[in-house]
């Protein structure tokens, strides 16, 4: 599993992945880093949590403002938590190789080791003595206790814990508790204002920039109706693939409603309004 | 074996589209476009004496003319549309017709101006003929922003101006229904509505001259629309360069021309009505027309019938009622069958209006037929 969990983390591209700023995010995460605070991402589901993380990475460990942290070889470890996410997954465990076990470190145990990035992506899905687990993490100590090797790990001065939540469809039970969540400096975001978030689709998917406002301007109608069936309305993700498929040959109608209408809802008639909405604002 | 044809009233009660089926949809869009939640009622519940909020729709009138309306917070719509061979169609017209009460929200209909509708209206001689004059202008006002805006509306709004046209064609000479725009005084932005000279007691009627009115600026909006559309953006702002200049409607913007249809001789177009279909027009502007063209129109004989009004009216609004009808006391009835809410738009029909229902029967005394009549006489 541990394996399976690392896998998952792709190694930063040589080009920094495209992030475009709406605020100041960019200054706090750096100003924060450099006090090594950790960090806790809030926002919708595909409003660009993850991308701006990656941004981040690459400028911090390959950018020219790299330094001793270039040699890291993997800068950033992601772990997408889930409900049966333990500390164990996290932190590592024995393991039979032959006659012997031997010790596997987790990510989080990597990532403190090296010095990397630690994401935990969705953190209030995981197991509660997860979040236990990163409080020694996340305060002056910055010591990672590994209770099964009777072992204190001292935090590599360039480690960086990072979380990610959405806060818009948690039940209270699935909340962060406040120990936790006064660890960290927070980043709040949202999907981007239409202008931004054209510029934002036009460059992902290779369209025009009258047809990425027209879609940006579509998701921002949507978003209306945040009451009827869908808290966080269209993500800037899946207006991103509608261009996509647009840009593979479908129509615009038919993309918008394979990738936004049937994606959003299960309800027949918003789906027809929304698909209604799409026919008034796209050519 | 003889083969049995579907009447006419058999297809269109397939193709028709009831409000009932389509009011969650439609308010569902209606809040995803404004941004707030709105209600979708049918003509049927408005109540004698309903004002907009603004005051500047009759809304008692929209609802005897049958034509979809707004108080401002709920959209009134016919029961039943039947206009198009197609269920598709049909809701077309749904959407486009609450899109257009939309665009009076969008687009500044009821921001607050500096005199209130109701004492605008009140400084006529007749209020009720500068309510049609700015009905009119301002919902080609309001179309051509839509149109402008809104790229996916360029071809619903086509279809709907072609069908208008096409239905409603204009009287057999078209032209003694002009009303004589080049007779006017041009009227300055500010200037106080002129008193209506003495009537003439020939020529065309008022009635004939606003659908005249409406017609010219429905073949105006039919130009504008039917240029292919180009990208967003491209240009300058965010205004297809070829939006305004296929009607030649700046030359009319920048060199303030004046003369009937200025913009293009063959748009037949007072100026002050066709730079309401330039990208910044305003609801100011819109006044300023009614105020310069009320004079002209105060002068004719008054008529009788219903005129053009634009994409959403003229057509044959049918009178008729269909069973389980939501109504409240004193729900607006058509004037030409007094006991029969008015409900739906129907297509026009060659001798009668039909009738749904499952006992009703055809009708020769009410919708298209009555107004063709008369249309005929004037």
């Amino acid at each position: 599993m541990t394996q399976a969990l690392q896998a998952a983390t792709p190694r930063p591209a040589p080009e920094a992945p495209y992030y475009l700023a709406v605020g100041n995010e960019v200054e706090l995460f750096l100003a924060a880093h450099r006090a090594r605070m950790p960090v806790l991402l809030k926002g919708p589901t595909g409003c660009g949590k993850t991308r701006f993380l990656e941004h981040m990475t690459h400028r911090l460990y390959r950018g020219a403002e790299a330094g001793t942290r270039a040699g890291i070889d993997s800068p950033l470890v992601t772990v997408a938590c889930h409900e049966d996410l333990t500390a164990t997954d996290l932190v590592g465990r024995y393991l039979l190789e032959g006659d012997d076990t031997v010790w596997m470190d987790g990510p989080l145990t990597r990532a403190v080791r090296d010095g990397s990035i630690c994401y935990l992506d969705e953190i209030v899905e995981a197991r509660k003595d997860t979040t236990v687990l990163i409080h020694a993490l996340t305060d002056h100590r910055r010591i990672l206790p590994i209770e099964k090797r009777g072992e204190i790990l001292p935090a590599h001065p360039d480690f960086l814990l990072v979380l990610s939540y959405n806060p818009g469809y948690q039940s209270v039970a699935k909340d962060l508790k406040p120990s936790t969540r006064q660890r960290f400096v927070a980043l709040e975001f949202d999907y981007p204002p239409p202008e931004v978030e054209a510029e934002i689709i036009a460059h992902e998917a290779d369209i025009d920039v009258p047809l990425a406002r027209d879609l940006a301007e579509l998701g921002k109608r949507i978003r209306n109706l945040h009451h009827r069936g869908f808290d966080e309305g269209v993500s800037t993700r899946l207006l991103i693939y509608t261009a996509q498929l647009i840009v593979g040959g479908i129509g615009v109608r038919e993309a918008c409603v394979a990738a936004i209408c049937r994606a959003i809802t299960d309800d027949d008639e918003v789906q027809r309004a929304v698909t209604e909405v799409a026919t008034t604002l796209l050519p | 074996m003889a083969r049995v044809e579907p009447s006419r009233n058999d297809v269109a009660a397939l193709t028709a589209v009831a409000l009932d089926d389509v009011a969650r949809v439609l308010e569902i869009y209606v809040e995803a476009m404004l941004a707030r939640p709105a209600e979708v009622r049918p003509l049927g519940d408005l109540a004698s004496g309903d004002r907009s909020r603004a005051g500047h729709v009759d809304l008692e009138g929209a609802a005897a003319a049958g034509r979809p309306t707004t108080d401002g917070a709920a959209f009134y719509l016919p029961e039943q549309i039947e206009r198009f061979g197609n269920p598709c169609g049909n809701f077309m017209v749904y959407r486009m017709a609450v899109l257009h009460q939309l665009g009076g929200v969008l687009f500044g209909t009821y921001r607050r101006g500096p005199v209130r509708f109701a004492d605008f209206f009140a400084g006529f001689d007749q209020p009720g003929l500068a309510r049609a004059l700015f009905a009119r202008l301002e919902g080609a006002r309001i179309d051509a922003a839509l149109a402008r805006t809104f790229r996916g509306v360029r071809r619903d709004l086509l279809r709907l101006i072609d069908d208008a046209l096409e239905s409603t064609p204009p009287p057999a000479s078209d032209r003694d229904c002009r009303p004589g725009f080049e007779l006017q005084p041009h009227a300055g932005p500010e200037s106080p509505p002129a008193p209506a000279p003495r009537r003439r007691s020939r020529g065309p009627s008022r009635e004939a001259a606003l659908s005249h009115l409406a017609g010219r600026l429905l073949m105006a909006q039919r130009r504008l629309v039917a240029v292919p559309a180009l990208p967003r953006g491209r240009g300058s702002g965010d205004v297809d360069p070829a939006f305004d200049s296929t009607v030649r409607l700046k030359a009319c913007d920048e060199g303030g021309g004046r003369g009937a249809g200025a913009a293009d001789p063959a748009l037949d177009l007072p100026d002050e009505a066709a730079r309401l279909l330039l990208r910044g027009a305003t609801v100011e502007d819109t006044r300023r027309a009614v105020r310069s063209l009320y004079r002209v129109f105060a002068s004719l004989r008054p008529g009788a019938g219903p005129g053009r009004v634009g994409p959403f009216g003229g057509r044959s609004w049918c009178r008729r009622s269909r069973t389980g009808v939501r109504r409240r006391p004193g729900s607006a009835v058509s004037s030409t069958c007094p006991r029969r809410p008015i409900t739906a738009i129907r297509r026009r029909s060659g001798s009668s209006c039909g009738a749904s229902g499952p006992n009703s029967r055809p009708r020769s005394n009410c919708g298209t037929t009555w107004r063709r009549a008369r249309w005929l006489r004037a």
